[in-house]
């Protein structure tokens, strides 16, 4: 299977994708944000007017029945003479009102004479729904200390009581609304109230659910939870007592709690359980709190479904927009593919392959111009290439042979000899160098010499196989060092227009006296047992003809070691420009004696100026050679 | 063998059949104060002891007197605090302290203003419990000198949450716990606890005739070992002492909630523990304090004859 992140045209349109994902996430999100912030907003403006609504709706109601004991009330005072109109007046109140279950007119104590309790009480028969009568008060059940009584009786004014299961009345929990009637002389008459069933309420309050998982809670003065009916768990309970169980570290809640307490209206979020709500509360008229809490998951309901439709369309349309741009993209880049598929054969060497033709005026057409010049250029380039790399697989050919050449004419085979050791080694810095070793026995004579011909590469090679034809041709003659030397000068010299030169080192050393009579004509100074030899200066051969060169001569002795050297073992470089030096040189020919052979001594400096150059290329042939006397 | 069974069950069913029917009252109705009780019923430690208690509160709402229930023979043991009982006794009330079982008492003032001394009470309007009849007020007022218009008033605390009376009398282990989860916080500097002032009185107290004691001693021993036995199951399984208490509160249809039953046992474990040992011991009240509540009420005219500690304490 293709990979496809190998497709340009799937790669674009991946990458647009992914930009206009962003866009959409971008989008999404802002959307989403704002959405919530103004539903949220909404839905607490909206649970905010449901609260007064319902409030101004219990109060209008509790203010009917409050008229309607008020009324009650009148009608006592205009009718009190007459204890048993009591009775009618109670039933009177219930049937002019349906939310009043029951109705008292409590009188206080003995306000007729021989009756401690008298209170007449009209209640709805819960099961026929028949108003009954009968006399409240004895002493088993004392309402002179009920709070419906005591309270209105001690402060004087009205209201509604906290919610109570009335065991000697209706039977069904209920909360009654008291309203204290008195004389002329503000002494009390009589307690006139009316029960009404929580029910009612109940029913109430749960029509006003602003979501499923709405909660409305009604709370007495004294916290209790008044509309139980629909949530059993809160029966008997407190907003406190139910507080006691959520932790202190809740300040959201407390805080809530305590402001619903206190009497406040407003609104307050808080986080219960990692679920956001809010809740909206106020006080009503007779001290309880209504408060209505929403969690936001269920305001935000809808919103999370258009949410997730819009994420669902938005997937669709992206992948849409994907399949289009590959398209596009395809079509407008196959030419491309064609001249893709033509540059991979010009690669291939087929640089007469056909280009695509294409139709289009712009950059793919300036494209293939350019692939056009570049196969016309490729295919002249290789041509000359071509050419040259034959002619220079020759010339490298002939450079291979001439190297070759100037290495059969160094002697690879060195003399076992009793009296001396000798071992000599070239390494060029190019194929081919001016450097050059020569010796050879004659007699009791040995001859040897070490040059470096000005220059590198072929022009002193040339140099060098002159002045070595010449060192053979003179030695042979039996010549001492100086008279050598002028020769070679002298043949050097002559003709020498190009300014050539050869530094070159010829001793010769009697093996009977092993004295060594040597001449350096302009030649690094040999090294003897660690020193440098002291030497007459001459210059160098090939630049004054018949230039009068001195001999020297120096008696050596048995175990004598002798190094002789061109400049490319002193003057070799390290890579920071550093060379390796006369004083390296000489402090590392004084650490021979280790060494067994002439060949080690040879092979171990080479191997030492390696190591100190490290990677920097040679430039300088190195041409080294190592006698011991015996 | 089938000799063996029928043996068996017959003695297991005379055990059941001669098991002592008891009636016991506690003074108020179900709540964690008497968890005791449940507990030793429900773990079946009366039974253990070899009786059948009832456990019989008297109606939510009701202002009649469960002493009147003990008098009338309708209850065999009651619920009741020293005073009465000793009130009872100077009366001709042939009572008998039976059982200690709160330590000392519970008894404080909660107020709307703060309280810096017991002399602040002097001249407010405080609610007290008609049960709770005059005597304390009266023994405080004499005592500390003060002048207390006293509002008596059934139960609970709406007369203060209403703020008809400037201050009310709770027991710590009730109504001042009913009032923290009504109004959620009182300052302690509006509470006083009138222990803290050398009312050495204490409260909760296990009662029956004299008669009844001299003729059942035996039972009455089973049924205080079975009862403090149950008072220190509650006390290390407060958790299923509560379960027990709602199941009673909801079985006589009393509104409450757990946080509150909690909150009171709780409490009134903490009032079971004897000051002068640190444990909660059941000791009887001690003579010297006896007599100085004895004393009190001589003193105020509550009563008219000296009840002797003798006479009371068993």
């Amino acid at each position: 299977m293709k990979p496809i992140q190998k497709s340009f045209s799937t790669r674009l349109s991946l990458n647009i994708l992914l930009a206009t994902s962003l866009l959409f996430i971008v989008a999404i999100g802002i959307a989403s944000i704002s959405s919530h912030m103004l539903i949220s907003k909404e839905a607490e403006l909206s649970a905010s007017h449901l609260l007064d609504a319902t409030i101004n709706e219990i109060e209008l109601s509790m203010r009917e029945i409050e008229t309607e004991v008020k009324g009650t009330a009148w009608m006592v005072d205009e009718k009190k003479n007459d204890p048993q109109a009591m009775y009618a007046l109670t039933a009177e109140a219930i049937k002019r009102n349906s939310k009043i279950e029951g109705c008292a007119i409590a009188f206080s104590a003995n306000y007729y004479d021989g009756h401690y309790y008298f209170s007449p009480y009209s209640y709805r028969d819960s099961s026929t729904g028949e108003i009954k009568t009968k006399q409240l008060g004895n002493e088993s059940w004392d309402y002179f200390y009920m709070d419906w009584y005591q309270i209105p009786a001690l402060s004087g004014k009205d209201g509604w009581c906290e919610p109570y299961f009335d065991e000697g009345g209706g039977k069904f929990y209920m909360s009654t609304y008291s309203y204290p009637l008195k004389d002329k002389n503000g002494k009390l008459i009589a307690i006139i109230t009316a029960d009404v069933s929580i029910r009612w309420i109940t029913e109430l309050l749960e029509t006003i659910k602003p979501y499923e998982t709405s909660k409305v809670y009604l709370i007495s003065r004294s916290g209790s939870y008044i509309n139980t009916e629909s949530d059993s768990s809160l029966f008997g309970e407190t907003i406190y007592s139910k507080l006691h169980y959520i932790e202190d570290s809740d300040n959201d809640i407390h805080t809530l709690v305590s402001k619903m307490m206190s009497g406040e209206k407003g609104m307050d979020k808080f986080s219960r359980k990692n679920q956001m709500s809010f809740s909206v509360f106020g006080p009503l008229a007779n001290g309880w709190i209504l408060s209505i809490l929403c969690d936001y998951k269920s305001v935000l309901a809808n919103t999370s479904k258009m949410q997730s439709i819009l994420i669902i369309v938005g997937i669709i349309g992206l992948l849409l927009i994907f399949a289009l741009c590959y398209g596009i993209v395809k079509k407008n880049t196959s030419p491309l593919a064609a001249l893709s598929s033509s540059a991979l054969r010009i690669a291939k060497g087929d640089f007469d392959t056909t280009l695509p033709e294409i139709e289009s005026d712009d950059e793919i057409q300036q494209l293939k111009n350019s692939f056009d010049y570049m196969q016309r250029s490729l295919k002249e380039y290789i041509a000359s290439l071509k050419k040259s790399t034959a002619t220079n697989e020759r010339f490298e050919n002939e450079l291979s042979v001439a190297s070759k050449i100037q290495m059969s004419m160094l002697q690879k085979v060195f003399p076992q000899h009793d009296k001396f050791d000798l071992y000599a080694l070239l390494k060029p810095a190019k194929e081919v160098g001016g450097d050059y070793y020569d010796f050879f026995l004659k007699g009791n004579l040995l001859y040897f010499t070490i040059g470096d011909a000005a220059g590198k590469g072929i022009p002193a090679a040339i140099v060098m196989a002159i002045t070595k034809s010449i060192f053979h041709f003179v030695a042979g003659m039996g010549l001492s060092p100086e008279d050598m030397v002028k020769k070679i000068n002298n043949s050097i010299s002559e003709g020498n227009d190009n300014g050539m030169f050869v530094t070159m080192f010829v001793g010769c050393l009697n093996l009977d006296t092993m004295e060594l009579t040597y001449c350096n004509a302009g030649h690094n100074p040999i090294i003897i047992n660690g020193n440098f030899l002291d030497e007459k200066p001459n210059i160098a051969c090939g630049l004054i003809p018949d230039f009068d060169y001195k001999i020297q001569s120096i008696q050596l002795q048995k175990n004598s070691q002798l190094i002789i050297y061109t400049d490319g073992v002193n003057e070799a470089e390290c890579q920071d420009g550093k060379q390796f030096g006369n004083d390296r040189l000489v402090e590392w020919t004084k650490q021979t004696g280790a060494l067994n052979s002439q060949q080690d001594i040879c092979m171990n400096l080479l191997y030492a100026i390696q190591t100190f150059t490290q990677e920097n290329e040679q430039n300088d042939d190195i041409t080294i050679m190592a006698i011991k006397i015996k | 063998m089938k000799k063996i069974i029928v043996l068996l069950v017959a003695v297991l069913m005379s055990i059941g059949a001669n098991a002592e029917k008891i009636i016991f009252m506690p003074q108020w109705t179900p709540q964690a104060q008497f968890a005791g009780f449940y507990v030793a019923k429900e773990m079946g430690f009366y039974e253990k002891e070899g009786l059948d208690i009832e456990i019989k509160h008297i109606s939510s709402g009701s202002s009649k007197s469960a002493l009147t229930e003990l008098t009338e023979g309708k209850v065999h043991i009651l619920g009741q605090q020293l005073i009465p009982t000793i009130k009872a006794r100077s009366k001709g009330i042939k009572l008998l302290n039976i059982l200690q079982i709160t330590q000392r008492s519970g008894l404080m003032c909660v107020s709307h203003t703060p309280l810096s001394g017991i002399e602040e009470l002097n001249n407010m309007k405080i609610g007290n419990w008609k049960a709770n009849s005059s005597e304390f007020c009266d023994i405080i007022e004499s005592y500390k000198h003060l002048n207390i218009n006293w509002v008596t008033m059934l139960n609970g605390i709406s007369l203060y949450i209403h703020k008809v009376v400037d201050a009310t009398l709770c027991f710590s282990y009730n109504e001042y716990i009913s009032l923290l989860l009504a109004v959620g916080d009182i300052p302690k500097e509006n509470i006083l606890y009138f222990y803290d002032y050398g009312y050495k009185c204490p409260e909760d107290g296990l009662i029956v005739m004299e008669a009844y004691y001299n003729k059942n001693k035996d039972v009455i021993d089973r049924f205080v070992k079975a009862t403090k036995r149950g008072w220190n199951y509650a006390r290390t399984h407060r958790h299923y002492a509560v379960d027990v208490s709602m199941k009673y509160c909801k079985e006589n249809h009393i509104i409450t909630n757990r946080a509150k039953q909690e909150m009171m046992l709780d409490e009134y474990l903490a009032l079971q523990i004897n000051p002068m040992t640190g444990e909660a011991d059941f000791a009887p009240v001690d003579e010297m304090t006896f007599n100085d509540i004895v004393n009190a009420l001589l003193m105020t005219n509550h009563i008219t004859v000296k009840t002797t500690y003798k006479e009371v304490v068993r």
